[in-house]
C-alpha cells in the first residue's frame, strides 16, 4: 500500500472539513447571494440537501468497498485501462483546482493584508510547506487538522457572536421563495463546493476504525459544513444587507472588520487572518496530498514521495497560470467551477458505483449457484 | 554519516529561516506615518473633489493634558488637496506631507453639503481600500466640511474625537459607512445622515470661538442630498424608524397653565403593519413608548391617575406631531427616509414589485396613521413637586 499511515473516524471527519470549508467560508456567501438574494441562506440550505445526497453517494463506497478507494473500485468495474482514464482525469480535476485553491490563497492574502507583498511569496512559501506537510503523510496531516479545527471553529464562531448586535431581521424579508430556478442556480455554487468531499473517496483504506460506520462522519461533515455556511451567510445578509454583501469581495472578512465592542475589541481581522491561514494550509495540503497519492497509485507507483517536489513546481506555475487577476478568478468559480466539478463529485462517482455494484452482485450471484 | 546528514539538514534550515524571516516585508514604522483621524470631502469646481485630511501630531497628543510644555502645538494638521477622485486627491496629498498616509485610525468621514447635493461617489474608497475602516462615522455638513475640522474643540483633542462622541448621543441618527453603503444598495432603504455644523463657542464670554453642533440630519435620495431635517424632524425620524432610543421631552403641564414637565423616554418600539385599502395601500404606524417622569414645575399630585393620563396624552401628543413634521417633510422631499419601502417589502413583496420603480413617488401619496402609547413607568426619587407654602 501506498500510505502507511491510518487515521481514525474523527480525523476522518475533520479531513472532509478542511477538505471544504476554508475557501468556502471565504468567497462563496458573496457569489451565492449574488445570485439569490435575501434567499442566499435558503440556496445554501439547499445545497446542504445536495451536500448529503452526494455524502451519501460516498458513504455507499465505505459501506460496499470498504478496503479500496475510487480508483480500485473504478478498476474493478471497468477494468485496468478505462480505471487509469479515470485516474488521469482526477489528476487533472485535482491539479487544476489545487491551483485555483493557491491562488485564491495568495490573492486574498494580498488583497486584504498585505499588499506590498507579491503574490508569489505567498504562493511558493505555501506550496513549499505544503510539500513537507504532504511528505510526511496522511498522520500527520491527520493530526495537524486536530490541531487548527479548534482555532478555526473559535474564530468563526467568536466572529459571528461579535457581530450579533449588528443583526437587522429585517433584511432577511420577504420569506417567499420568489423564484426556484434561481435558488437552484445559486445553490450549485456552493453545492460543488461539498461535493468536493469526494476527495476522501481516495483514503477509505486508511481509516482503520470501523470502516463500516465510517459513512456517519462523512454525512456529519457534510451537516457541520453546510450549517457553518448557512450561519456565515445569514450572518453577511443580515449585517450588511443581501445587496452590499454580494457586493463585497470577502464579506467574511468583512464582518471581522466592522467588529467594534466599546472601542475596544476592534480590528479583529488579523486575529481571523492568521487563523485562516492555518485552516487555507489544510487544505492545501489535503488536495496536495491527494494528487500525488492519486498519481502514484494510477501509474502503479511503489511510492508518492518522488512526485511531492515536482508538483510543488507544477502547482505553482498553474495557479499562477491560471487566471490573470482576481476578477477571472471569481468569473471562474461562479461559471465553470461547478460543472467542471459536479463531474468529478457526481457524475463519474455515480458511473463508477453503479458498475462496480452490478459487477458485484453479478461475481456474488454466480459464486452463489457454483456453491450451490 | 548520520550525524553528518542531520547537520547539514539543521545548517540549511538555519540558512533558509534566516534569510526569509528576518523582518517584515511592508512594514510601516510609526514614525514614518501620517496618522488620519478625520477626513472631511468637498466639491470643488469642474466636478472635482476636495479631501482635506487630520493628521494628528504625535508629541502634542504625548504630552497629555495640562502638560504645560506642549500646550502651543496643535494636537493635528490639516492638509487639503483636490483631485478628480478621492483616491487622486490622496494622492495629492502624499505629494506634500512627508509621511506615509495612514488610514487605519481614521474615525469620521465628514461631508460638506455642496458635495452631498451633487451626489456622493466617493464612499466606495473608503470600502475598497484595505486600511480604512468600514466602522467610520459619516457625518454631513451644511457648509464646508474642511472648516469643521479647523474649529479648535474643547474637551477632546480633536473635532474627530469630539463629533465621534457626539454621534452617542441619542438625538441623532448615526450611520457607518458599511450601514450608509448597504443603505444606498438596498431596495427601499434610504440613507439618513447626521448634519453637523459650527456653532458659537460653549465657553462663555469666548463668542469668537466656535464649536461643533447636532444640527438634525441629511436626508438622502439615492445618493444625493436632497434636504435637511431639523432637530424636532429628525426626532420624528427616529421614532418612526424604530431607533429611538433615549432622551428627554419637555411639554407644557397639561393641568396648570403654566410650568413644564419633562420626562426621560426609556424604552421605544415601532411596529408598521400594512392596511390595503380600496385605492391602494395605507402604513398604519404603533409607537409605543416606556417613560419616567424627569422634572416637575408646579405643585401636583404626580399620584393622581387623572393626571399621569393627561401628561401621557400631551406626551403622545408631542411625539406624534414631531413624526408629522418628519413624514411632512419627507413626502415634500419625496424621499422615503424611514424604510417604510424595504418593510413594504418583506410584508407585501407582490405589490412592491409593482411600486418599487416609482416608489419615491408612490411614497408621497400614502396616507400613513400614525397611532402612539406613552406609558409612564417611574416618577423617580420624589413623588409630590416641591411644596412651597402658599
Amino acid at each position: 500500500m501506498l500510505e502507511k499511515g491510518r487515521i481514525g473516524n474523527f480525523q476522518l471527519y475533520l479531513i472532509i472539513l478542511f477538505i471544504i470549508l476554508p475557501t468556502a467560508i471565504l468567497s462563496v456567501p458573496a457569489v451565492t447571494t449574488g445570485i439569490a438574494k435575501q434567499a442566499g441562506w435558503l440556496a445554501m440550505a439547499l445545497s446542504l440537501g445536495f451536500g448529503v445526497a452526494m455524502a451519501v453517494l460516498y458513504s455507499i463506497y465505505f459501506i460496499k468497498f470498504p478496503s479500496k478507494n475510487l480508483l480500485e473500485v473504478g478498476e474493478m468495474a471497468f477494468g485496468k485501462w478505462v480505471g487509469r482514464l479515470i485516474g488521469i482525469g482526477y489528476i487533472g480535476f485535482l491539479l487544476h483546482t489545487g491551483a485555483a485553491i493557491i491562488r485564491e490563497f495568495g490573492e486574498f492574502l494580498v488583497t486584504a493584508v498585505m499588499p506590498d507583498t507579491p503574490l508569489s511569496v505567498f504562493i511558493i512559501t505555501i506550496t513549499l510547506l505544503a510539500a513537507w506537510a504532504v511528505y510526511n503523510g496522511l498522520e500527520v496531516i491527520g493530526r495537524m487538522s486536530e490541531f487548527v479545527f479548534p482555532l478555526l471553529s473559535a474564530a468563526t464562531l467568536i466572529v459571528i457572536t461579535l457581530v450579533v448586535g449588528e443583526f437587522d431581521f429585517a433584511r432577511l424579508k420577504p420569506l417567499q421563495i420568489f423564484d426556484m430556478k434561481v435558488l437552484l442556480a445559486a445553490s450549485l455554487i456552493p453545492s460543488s463546493w461539498m461535493g468536493e468531499a469526494v476527495l476522501v473517496t481516495f483514503i477509505i483504506p486508511y481509516v482503520y476504525q470501523a470502516r463500516k460506520q465510517s459513512w456517519l462522519w462523512v454525512i456529519g461533515a457534510i451537516v457541520t459544513v453546510g450549517s457553518l455556511l448557512i450561519i456565515i451567510t445569514s450572518a453577511t445578509i443580515l449585517v450588511f444587507g443581501y445587496a452590499e454583501a454580494a457586493r463585497l469581495t470577502f464579506p467574511t472578512f468583512s464582518l471581522a472588520r466592522i467588529i467594534s465592542i466599546g472601542d475596544i475589541i476592534e480590528r479583529t481581522e488579523s486575529l481571523v487572518m492568521a487563523v485562516w491561514v492555518a485552516g487555507v494550509f489544510v487544505k492545501i495540503t489535503l488536495w496536495f496530498y491527494i494528487l500525488v497519492l492519486v498519481t502514484a497509485q494510477t501509474f502503479g507507483l511503489k511510492s508518492y514521495k518522488p512526485l511531492i517536489l515536482p508538483y510543488a513546481f507544477c502547482l505553482i506555475t498553474l495557479s499562477f497560470w491560471l487566471f490573470r487577476n482576481i476578477m477571472g478568478f471569481f468569473q471562474y468559480i461562479s461559471t465553470t467551477f461547478p460543472f467542471w466539478a459536479m463531474s468529478f463529485e457526481v457524475l463519474i462517482p455515480i458511473a463508477v458505483l453503479t458498475v462496480a455494484l452490478v459487477r458485484k452482485r453479478g461475481k456474488e450471484t454466480s459464486e452463489n449457484k457454483q456453491e450451490a | 554519516m548520520k550525524i553528518n546528514r542531520r547537520l547539514s539538514r539543521f545548517v540549511i534550515l538555519l540558512v533558509f529561516f534566516s534569510v526569509t524571516i528576518t523582518g517584515c516585508w511592508s512594514r510601516n514604522e510609526i514614525e514614518d506615518l501620517g496618522i488620519i483621524s478625520a477626513a472631511a470631502l468637498d466639491a470643488a469646481p469642474n466636478n472635482r473633489v476636495q479631501l482635506s485630511l487630520m493628521i494628528l501630531q504625535p508629541p502634542a497628543l504625548a504630552g497629555g493634558p495640562g502638560g504645560g510644555g506642549g500646550g502651543a502645538e496643535e494636537a493635528a494638521i490639516i492638509i487639503s488637496a483636490e483631485g478628480n477622485n478621492v483616491a487622486e486627491a490622496a494622492r495629492n496629498i502624499a505629494t506634500m506631507l512627508p509621511r506615509k498616509i495612514f488610514w487605519s485610525h481614521n474615525r469620521l468621514i465628514l461631508i460638506g453639503g455642496d458635495l452631498a447635493k451633487r451626489g456622493l461617489h466617493d464612499l466606495d474608497f473608503f470600502s475598497r481600500e484595505r486600511q480604512t475602516r468600514l466602522t467610520s462615522w459619516v457625518m454631513v455638513s451644511s457648509g464646508k466640511a474642511a472648516d469643521l475640522l479647523k474649529v479648535k474643540t474643547h474637551l477632546e483633542k480633536t473635532p474627530a474625537e469630539s463629533l465621534a462622541q457626539l454621534n452617542r448621543s441619542q438625538v441623532s441618527l448615526p450611520i457607518q459607512v458599511y450601514e450608509f453603503l448597504s443603505a444606498l444598495s438596498t431596495e427601499g432603504v434610504g440613507p439618513v445622515v447626521p448634519r453637523v455644523d459650527k456653532t458659537p463657542s460653549l465657553e462663555a464670554g469666548k463668542g469668537k470661538e466656535e464649536a461643533l453642533k447636532l444640527t438634525g440630519t441629511a436626508i438622502f435620495k439615492e445618493n444625493r442630498l436632497a434636504g435637511w431635517a431639523n432637530m424636532n424632524e429628525t426626532r420624528g425620524l427616529l421614532w418612526l424608524r424604530g431607533e429611538m432610543a433615549g432622551g428627554v421631552i419637555t411639554i407644557n403641564d397639561p393641568i396648570h397653565a403654566e410650568g413644564y414637565i419633562s420626562v426621560r423616554i426609556r424604552d421605544a418600539s415601532r411596529k408598521l403593519t400594512v392596511i390595503s385599502e380600496e385605492d391602494g395601500l395605507g402604513l398604519r404606524v404603533k409607537i409605543i413608548t416606556d417613560v419616567d417622569v424627569e422634572e416637575v414645575q408646579q405643585k401636583s399630585q404626580i399620584g393622581n391617575p387623572q393626571y399621569i393620563k393627561a401628561i401621557e396624552e400631551a406626551v403622545a401628543k408631542e411625539i406624534s406631531d414631531h413624526c408629522n413634521k418628519a413624514l411632512a417633510l419627507a413626502k415634500e422631499l419625496r424621499v422615503d427616509a424611514f424604510s417604510f419601502g424595504a418593510q413594504i417589502r418583506g410584508i407585501v413583496p407582490d405589490y412592491w414589485e409593482q411600486v418599487h420603480e416609482e416608489w419615491d413617488n408612490v411614497f408621497s401619496d400614502i396616507p400613513v396613521d400614525i397611532d402612539v402609547e406613552v406609558n409612564i413607568r417611574r416618577m423617580g426619587l420624589r413623588n409630590n413637586t416641591m411644596e412651597r407654602k402658599d
